[in-house]
């Protein structure tokens, strides 16, 4: 595309079309801009390029002619736009309204506007587009309206720049030959996109004279009002002042409380609160600042006046706005009387609760048994555990055993057969017992370890016994013979000589016959 | 401090090299006794060198003291140094050990105060606090101490009643000894195999993404000393939900992990 100095450009789109004829294809490729021409006067539009597999191609250069357009209240078509201010030579920081209305007498499709350039002034909307109908030129029109306060900066000249607007336009079918898809067959309609521009807007911001050094920096028109819950009250009570400002102007500029520290009162500052309303026409606000006051002293006080200095932009002065002062009756506090009247009765009364002035974190611990192994660790948990049902298992097999001891008499008997045959010994040592006695307890021993009554055991029963309970022949033998020759002797009367069988054989007898009963019972 | 420093390297085995002749040096194979850095730390802490006693802190713990005094000299150092999410991760921890310190529960409440979210720790529901009391009452060292005492009564008192079978005092103090060490095993078998898992948030601000991506979705953001519920972990991220049920993944380097 070549360059376009003396017109805007829009790049719209391109569209193909591929044709196929007797073999033989063709491709077409359509690029579209919209121009737009910025002046009036002859010039040409230079030569388009296109390079195809390395060949270039260019199209003839294209002379126009532009024409000056009609003048808008007669615009042929029925749509224009216009753009105004309500002020071109404010005061910096004064408020202005910017209208820009679109006037359409035919049905039109897709508006769309470019966004509205305002540098260097700051801007508020002033609510929606409006919709509404008048008659212009003898022509009724309808009219979409958009207005913003504008708040001047900087002192000089400035442009508003011309807006644009793009919309399609009904008009009758026929007139032209494109048709978009915008067009009503049935009713043979077809839509033209136009343009349309407002004239840019000079504005001349003219400084603020010398200001006062109380000056707020607000601009516009405000009114100061000041309310107090009472003007009656004792010493220790509390009453609200509420100040307002409100009024028209740059009430983005409120800022500091305007209101003076009173003497002789302890005060108790809330948060201000604001609000801005967008009326359509100007922006308005409000402001209220609220304390609560305690006189600290009975007697007159004064809460002082409010003033508030700001310059007026119709009267082109500085104008101050204030709230008178109000002359207050600080009674007694009558709580203090109280106080005193119970002083003697009550001695405490003079004490007041503790304020916390401040919040802090505890100190850290310093005691070093932090670092000293615990004694629970040295034991160990799991021997703490595990050792109590241990011990509860050795318990109760003990138990179990001695029950069943208890229990089972034959057993008892041969468990303690030894302990009593030594027993036996032992008395018939001291006595100076005989071979036939020694026989006795050997058949008593006998007689326990296999359940019988010993001492009616001859010397081969015993030996049958002891046979039958594992014990090994030749001992078996053995002890049959010794019981045998002290039976003999005994039934002798001393005519036989003595057996061989003492103590001490007797004891070893019993402790060889003790070791293979345990075993062969094992 | 860096006297300090090189003491707690050195007493966590690590090898130092030393800055300056005029330091003290201590050799790694007789490594510094725990008291020596307590107090170092402490005296770290209330010369106000921060940095210093953090460290020391950090390496007792690292030597395994694991004590919530110490959590809680950690919580205090932290929190001073500006760390409100270290600060309250050692808080909770100290809170673990000593679940009835009203010093612990006092900074921890502090520190909490700063915390920019308005969330609520994920704590259990006062019914489920008064039913199951023992289980959020104790620590962990507590229930040990419980679970061995009541071991020890009841196998003593079923020993007992080995020779005395017929005694009804026995037989009920078995019972009421049996339920009570169920009870306080079960406790202290969940708070060591599948405890609560609390993640507080380290960073000004960290944001937690609908999935394990950080190019994904940013669901929401949380900010330095949140504590919020760990539902789940993988490949270094952490699934967390907050107490009106939303939940995303954060990454695990942002917040430290307390097991409660």
């Amino acid at each position: 595309m070549p360059p376009l100095p003396d017109f805007e450009s829009r790049y719209i789109g391109q569209s193909s079309r591929l044709e196929w004829i007797n073999g033989r294809g063709s491709r077409q490729v359509t690029y579209r801009w919209r121009i737009i021409p910025r002046a009036v006067g002859e010039f040409t539009i230079g030569s388009a390029r296109v390079s195809i597999r390395g060949e270039v191609h260019e199209s003839l250069p294209l002379p126009v002619r532009v024409l000056p357009a009609a003048s808008r209240p007669s615009d042929p078509r029925g749509v224009f736009v216009t753009a105004s201010v309500s002020n071109s030579r404010p005061y910096v920081g004064e408020q202005i309204l910017y209208t820009w209305r679109f006037y359409y007498a035919v049905n039109v499709h897709q508006p769309r506007l470019e966004p509205l350039v305002f540098e260097p002034f700051l801007v508020e909307d002033l609510g929606e587009v409006r919709q509404y109908s008048t008659t212009y030129g003898g022509t009724q029109y309808k009219v979409s309206e958009l207005r913003k306060a504008l708040f001047a900066q900087q002192v000089g000249v400035h442009t508003l720049p011309s807006s644009r607007l793009d919309v399609a336009v009904v008009v009758p079918a026929g007139r032209r030959r494109n048709r978009s898809p915008f067009d009503d067959f049935f009713t043979r309609v077809q839509t033209e996109t136009k343009a349309l521009r407002t004239d840019p807007i000079e504005i001349d911001v003219q400084p603020l004279p010398a200001a006062p050094p109380d000056f707020s920096g607000l601009v516009g028109s405000f009114e100061v009002a000041m309310a107090l819950s009472k003007t009656e009250l004792e010493v220790g009570d509390s009453l609200t002042q509420k100040v307002t400002v409100q009024g028209s102007g740059n009430v983005q500029m409120f800022g500091e409380s305007p209101l003076a520290d009173p003497i002789g009162f302890k005060v108790y500052e809330d948060q201000p609160v604001g609000s801005i309303v967008r009326t359509g026409n100007e922006l308005r606000g409000s402001k209220t600042w609220s304390r609560a006051l305690v006189p600290l002293a009975a007697g007159s006080a004064v809460v002082p006046e409010v003033r508030l200095v700001y310059f007026d932009p119709s009267k082109d002065a500085f104008v101050a706005a204030t709230a008178a002062s109000v002359a207050l009756d600080v009674l007694p506090g009558s709580l203090q009387e109280d106080l005193r009247l119970t002083e003697s009765l009550a001695p405490s009364t003079g004490k007041v609760a503790v304020r916390i002035l401040a919040d802090d974190i505890l100190p850290i611990y310093r005691g070093l048994e932090v670092v000293r192994p615990k004694r629970l660790a040295k034991l160990g948990g799991g021997v703490t555990l595990f050792l109590p049902p241990l011990m509860f298992s050795l318990i109760f097999s003990l138990r179990r055993r001695e029950e069943r001891f208890r229990a089972d008499l034959g057993l008892r008997r041969s468990r303690g057969a030894q302990r009593t045959a030594l027993r036996a010994i032992r008395e018939a040592e001291r006595e100076g017992d005989s071979a036939a006695d020694y026989s006795r307890i050997l058949k008593a021993y006998i007689g326990d370890k296999t359940e019988a009554e010993g001492r009616a055991l001859t010397a081969g029963e015993c030996a049958e016994r002891l046979r039958g309970r594992g014990v090994e022949d030749s001992l078996v033998a053995k002890v049959e013979r010794s019981l045998l020759e002290a039976e003999i002797a005994d039934y002798a009367g001393g005519a036989v000589p003595s057996s061989g069988l003492d103590s001490a054989s007797a004891k070893k007898l019993l402790g060889t016959l003790e070791r293979q009963l345990r075993r062969s019972a094992q | 401090m860096s006297a300090l420093l090189l003491v707690a390297a050195l007493a966590a085995g690590l090898a130092a090299e030393i800055p300056g002749a005029d330091l003290e040096i201590v050799s790694a194979e007789s490594p510094l006794d725990p008291g020596e850095i307590f107090v170092a730390a402490n005296t770290a802490y209330g010369d106000a060198d921060y940095d210093a006693a953090v460290a020391g802190y950090k390496s007792l713990l690292e030597q395994g003291w694991d004590r919530p005094e110490l959590h809680y000299n950690l919580g205090n150092a932290y929190l001073r140094r500006g760390e409100l999410g270290g600060a309250i991760s050692s808080y909770r921890r100290a809170e673990s050990g000593l679940p009835r310190d009203q010093d612990v529960q006092a900074n921890l409440d502090f520190a909490r105060k700063s915390s920019l979210d308005a969330l609520a720790p994920p704590e259990p529901t006062p019914l489920l606090r008064t039913l199951l009391f023992w289980h959020y009452a104790l620590s962990r060292a507590e229930l040990w101490r419980v679970v061995i005492v009541l071991n020890l009564a009841l196998w003593l008192i079923l020993s007992l009643r080995l020779f005395r079978r017929s005694s009804e005092l026995l037989r009920w103090a078995s019972v009421l000894l049996a339920l009570g060490l169920v009870a306080s095993a079960s406790s202290l078998a969940v708070r060591t195999f599948s405890p609560r898992r609390v993640a507080v948030v380290l960073p000004q601000e960290v944001e937690v993404y609908s999935g394990m991506r950080v190019d994904g979705v940013v669901r929401f953001k949380l900010h330095s000393g949140s504590e919020v519920r760990v539902e789940e972990s993988a490949e270094n991220w952490f699934r967390v939900g907050l107490p009106d049920g939303q939940q995303g993944w954060i990454e695990a380097e942002f917040v430290e992990v307390v097991e409660l």
